[in-house]
């Protein structure tokens, strides 16, 4: 298979996700100096919850993605190894535990750490909402023991699993429906807790305004991603990964809705003039797993080389306010709950496998890479069940590889190539039998 | 008198070599269907309490050979060993299982099983992490939910009184092992760790009444035993294993000359620490309120509570038992040990107890390792007390 060096068409206005980013980063390493409260919090965004009260808040895996996309990375994970955090555990937790403890322990000389990996401020409580994975709770839990002298306060949201009992389904289902009583229950606690912090009355007027926003920009990017189903696709999932951050920790802040309404403008455009994301796309493919950080340009610019274009995924696809439609501002716990609920790590695999099905319908799938990330057992729990359902009931065909979302040691490259160019090999001569 | 210790040991190690074997007989000779649960924190008296017999779902000694189609080889070892058991189609057997969300690694198995199983009931215990004020009230909700899906498979309700019989059962039980614990407490030298684990898994394998005949004439045999002499360093064993831990390993510890005097294991006193409260009216409640306090007895990693403290419950636990060195085993992937070794490790180091981790791995690669390893730290530490 030729190998010309083409590159990803990425969309401009992801330089716009990419100015309130830094902006974001460099209020929050000031945010103590200006007298705001800082909440550590993992999982689902409640950043809204936290701005209505006025609070700065360092999302653990928005954190981990952030000092590996400026690749400072190592060190904090190098400190975070000496201590005894073994390499097995999520990247996203040694990372942020390694800069936590280069602001609790001082940096070693032997160090070269990173402006963002030594800057971070340390909590004055930490929120825990955490959907399909038992390890954001425990993270959570040794960063509190990594100030053995401070009690810090802990509110932990439970997110329970959407198993799929007794027929319910998706959104549907008495499982479902209680599922979200819960949920909504606990979200109001965590307004009442959030406002103790504060010593202030909770200001649900502002947290309505705040998802009014979120719900804005939420219904843009579901918009946008949808109209990716032309062919070619004018953006990809690794587009969708870079404006991951407006719905995630940087959910309801200003700006968010002005830039998704620019990806969605310029996504109109490209279908209108026939740009595409990558130069020639040949193949379609379907991203499952999670986004590997430290090297999503260098994706990008490998699938492009491929003539593959990576449309959809089910990080980005099914999780971040992926149903706006619930939301209603000015009562917006139960949308919340159900968007929440519903994040794609907390569904039972049959629910998971009917709504990756539908996307792979929807995008015109060709074939599915398997992105098994080493320290992510959440999210690659269900990949070799995937493999065998995307074959037996869609004939789509995957491949898989091993690799992380913010430690690149978990990369064999050649590997990679190999694995991609065998499902395109495959994805072809299936092309080709038709054709034939 | 050692030969009834022994002939009552033959019979426990015949069960734990094949731990289904018990559960099957059951079914062909009384239609007795078997509800496969996963470990650590579950309520098998609900099972019990149904009419249906409870099997604790046990790591097997088998290389994962066929289950690696359906996992990755980066899941620990008790979660890929049961994906395994499913593949060759060891679990066939069951009427149901039960997987419950304190483990990402179980929940995935779980969906394995479901996926694989498809004439076993795939059934969901919801079990909070964390203690928040309202943390107990939600575990009766969980343990409600689970309590209707059981009785959808016995089409019978399971009433209090069901329940609080199988507590008194259970109770017994724990109580009996717990004797058995006391017994080895005083002199340690009486039982190997090996028997220890077998003896706690035959509990976790067999029907708790038949169990209880069995373990109240071990507590006889064990009165009377000859006891070998063994001048050793004391280790205490800890980890958060879902799986019993690996035999040979635990010969090694002893064959170097340690006798072990205490653990934490989930094969051991992790298992029988606590009893459920009879008292406690509603026996939904008194379940939950077992699992907090249990925790609190002796803490889980899994269950995320800041009011318990492992790495203090740790050195606690050695000074009271006179231990003279820690060994902690920790399951390779296991993501919540993985995250409170470091605690752990400090504290110790600052208790000024000596301690080893070996990593545990569902296929062991080098065992002379292990044996280098555990023999140097028994030394060094023999030394330094020498000193």
């Amino acid at each position: 298979m030729s190998q010309e060096l083409k590159k990803a068409n990425r969309l401009k206005s992801g330089k716009l996700v990419n100015k309130l980013v830094n902006q974001y980063w460099e209020d929050l390493i000031m945010a103590k100096e200006q007298g705001k409260l800082v909440c550590y919090t993992t999982g689902l965004p409640i950043g809204p919850f936290l701005d209505a009260q006025d609070m700065a808040w360092i999302h653990g895996e928005g954190y981990g993605a952030r000092v590996a996309a400026r690749h400072e990375e190592l060190e904090p994970q190098i400190y975070a190894e000496r201590r005894g955090y073994d390499r097995e555990l999520c990247s996203y937790a040694r990372t942020q535990m390694g800069c936590v403890m280069f602001a609790e322990r001082g940096v070693p000389l032997d160090l070269q750490v990173g402006a963002i990996a030594k800057e971070i401020p340390v909590p004055d409580f930490i929120i825990t909402c955490y959907p399909g994975c038992t390890s954001g709770p425990q993270w959570d839990w040794a960063i509190e023991r990594m100030f053995p002298g401070r009690k810090i306060p802990w509110f932990n949201v439970v997110i329970p699993y959407h198993y799929g009992r007794n027929g319910s389904g998706y959104m549907r289902g008495e499982e479902y429906e209680q599922e979200v009583a819960y949920v909504t229950r606990q979200l109001k606690d965590m307004c009442e807790f959030i406002g103790k912090m504060s010593g202030r009355p909770y200001n649900y007027d502002k947290l309505s305004e705040l998802m009014n926003t979120v719900k804005q920009c939420g219904t843009l990017r579901k918009q946008a991603m949808e109209l990716c189903a032309a062919k070619p696709a004018p953006a990809s999932f690794f587009d969708w990964s870079q404006f991951i951050a407006p719905v995630n920790y940087l959910s309801g802040l200003p700006g968010t809705v002005e830039a998704m309404q620019a990806a969605k403008d310029e996504i109109e455009e490209r279908i209108r003039t026939g740009e595409s994301a990558i130069p020639n796309e040949k193949y379609r493919i379907f991203w499952e797993g999670i986004m590997n950080w430290n090297k999503l340009g260098w994706m990008a610019n490998k699938f492009a080389n491929y003539d593959a274009t990576v449309v959809a995924g089910r990080y980005t696809h099914m999780a971040f306010w992926q149903e706006p439609d619930v939301i209603d501002p000015a009562n917006p716990l139960r949308g919340v709950a159900i968007n929440h609920l519903e994040c794609q790590l907390g569904l039972g695999y049959p629910i998971t496998e009917e709504k990756m099905f539908e996307l792979c319908k929807l995008y015109s799938i060709d074939g599915v890479v398997l992105h098994g990330a080493r320290t992510c057992r959440s999210f690659g729990r269900s990949h070799y069940l995937m493999a065998e359902n995307l074959s037996k009931k869609l004939d789509i065909s995957s491949t898989m590889f091993e690799g992380d979302m913010v430690d690149e040691s978990f990369y064999k490259e050649e590997v990679v190539n190999t694995r991609i160019e065998a499902l395109l090999e495959s994805l072809e001569a299936k092309k080709q039998r038709q054709r034939g | 008198m050692s030969n009834k210790y022994e002939e009552i040991m033959s019979r426990i190690t015949e069960i734990t070599d094949q731990p289904y074997e018990t559960a099957k007989r059951k079914k062909e000779e009384k239609g007795q269907k078997t509800i496969g649960y996963f470990a650590m924190h579950f309520p098998e008296e609900l099972i019990h309490a149904s009419g249906l017999y409870p099997v604790l779902l046990q790591e097997s000694n088998d290389p994962v050979t066929s289950g690696h189609a359906y996992y990755y080889s980066f899941f620990c070892g008790p979660s890929r060993s049961l994906v395994d058991q499913a593949a060759k189609e060891e679990l066939n057997f069951l009427d149901a299982i039960i997987v419950g969300d304190y483990c990402i690694q179980e929940i995935g198995a779980g969906e394995v099983l479901g996926e694989k199983l498809p004439k076993v009931k795939n059934l969901f215990f919801r079990l909070p992490v964390g203690n928040m004020p309202w943390t107990g009230d939600d575990i009766v909700e969980g343990l409600k939910e689970l309590k209707r899906d059981i009785e959808s498979i016995t089409g019978k309700t399971i009433t209090d009184n069901d329940i609080k019989r199988s507590f008194k059962i259970y109770n017994k039980n724990r109580q009996l092992l717990r004797e058995i614990y006391e017994i080895r407490n005083k002199t340690p030298e009486v039982i190997s760790s090996k028997d220890l684990v077998r003896i706690i898994q035959s509990s976790m394998v067999m029907l708790k009444e038949e169990n209880n005949i069995l373990l109240a004439e071990l507590v006889e045999a064990l009165k009377t035993k000859a006891v070998p002499k063994k001048t050793g360093p004391k280790v205490f064993l800890s980890g958060s294993l879902c799986g019993a831990p690996k035999f040979d390993i635990l010969s090694i510890i002893e064959n170097a000359g340690a006798v072990v005097v205490g653990d934490d294991l989930f094969h051991g006193w992790r298992y029988i620490s606590s009893d459920i409260d009879e008292s406690i009216k509603d026996p939904l409640k008194a379940i939950s309120e077992y699992y907090i306090r249990r925790n609190k007895d002796v803490p889980c990693p899994i269950r995320v509570d800041p009011d318990t403290k492992w790495e203090q419950y740790l050195v606690d636990r050695v000074k009271e038992l006179g231990a003279d060195q820690l060994i902690i085993l920790v399951a390779k992937y296991c993501e919540a040990h993985m995250f409170f070794y470091p605690d752990i490790k400090e504290a110790v180091e600052k208790a000024g107890i000596p301690h080893l981790q070996i990593q545990i791995e569902h296929e062991i690669v080098s065992l002379e390792a292990v044996k280098t390893r555990v023999e140097a730290f028994l030394e060094m530490t023999e030394i330094a007390a020498a000193k």
